[in-house]
């Protein structure tokens, strides 16, 4: 193996598990937060329950 | 405290930006390795990331065992996560090193066995946090694995000085630095960036772990 294949190698295997996770972490991050926004809406407007 | 997360991430791709110049561009060639050495500028980052995320998982680990609060679990099933990541990440570089300067990708060396495990240490811990039944019994569990992981790390650290190793001893130790000025330059801002790179992703999942448990607090009837 060449020294500019080991290199290219090393860091791109290294730039992609991070870009990955980064990535993987983010999607996860956008999925939660909009689950908790539909959740926040499904469950209505704070204050505003009918007295009896 | 959005605003912490958005610096880090900048500072971080700044540092690695100038530490892909440093280790590739301005750092010489070594004397017997050549142009391999430059290998050495993510390989050596990447064990020392380990080692911090390792060490966090120590010590909220302790903290989740002694206290019962949520945040230290966490942070500690986070920094598991980029413990098993960070080891992954320094056993490929090590190993796609070695096969042009070793001859081999792999050797039964005391070094690699011992890094070698802490990597399955890792994944265990996070195995064992999926399968259990009860979130609580998984955390405590996890948290166990996690403290028997962090003892292999003094194991790692030492191996090259108590056992006859391939591996290479440390090259900087106290009041004796074994490398040229520049190759140390370029290693101290990779060491930096990564750190940055880990306390960056380390924020980002402790916000998942919060978000998911407030998710699935608010689905509960």
């Amino acid at each position: 193996m060449t020294p500019t294949v080991a290199i290219a190698l090393a860091y791109g295997v290294t730039a992609a598990a991070l870009l990955l996770y980064l990535q993987r972490l983010r999607r996860r991050l956008q999925r939660v937060e909009a689950d908790l926004q539909a959740q926040r809406r499904s469950a209505g407007p704070v204050g505003t329950v009918t007295p009896p | 405290m959005r605003l912490l997360p958005t610096l880090l991430g900048g500072a971080a791709a700044v540092l690695l930006a100038a530490g892909l110049y440093a280790g590739l561009v301005a750092s010489p060639p070594d004397a017997f390795q050549g142009d391999y050495v430059r290998i050495m500028y993510v390989h050596v980052p990447s064990a020392f990331a380990a080692y911090l995320a390792v060490g966090t998982v120590f010590v909220t680990s302790i903290l989740y065992l002694w206290r019962g609060r949520a945040l230290y679990d966490h942070v500690a099933h986070s920094a598991t996560e980029l413990a098993t990541l960070f080891t992954a990440l320094a056993l490929a570089g090590g190993m796609i090193w070695g096969k042009p300067v070793w001859g081999t990708w792999w050797a039964w060396d005391a070094r690699l066995v011992t890094t070698a495990m802490l990597f399955l240490i890792f994944a265990a811990a996070l195995l064992v946090r999926e399968l259990a039944e009860d979130r609580q019994r998984g955390a405590r569990l996890a948290a166990v694995v996690g403290i028997i992981g962090a003892l292999d790390v003094p194991l790692i650290h030492y191996s090259v000085v108590w056992f006859r190793t391939l591996h290479q001893a440390p090259s900087i130790t106290r009041g004796e630095i074994k490398m040229a000025p520049p190759m140390v330059a370029a290693l101290l801002v990779n060491l930096l960036a990564f750190t940055l790179v880990y306390l960056y992703l380390l924020l980002q999942r402790v916000r998942l772990e919060r978000l998911e448990a407030a998710r699935s607090a608010a689905a509960e009837p």
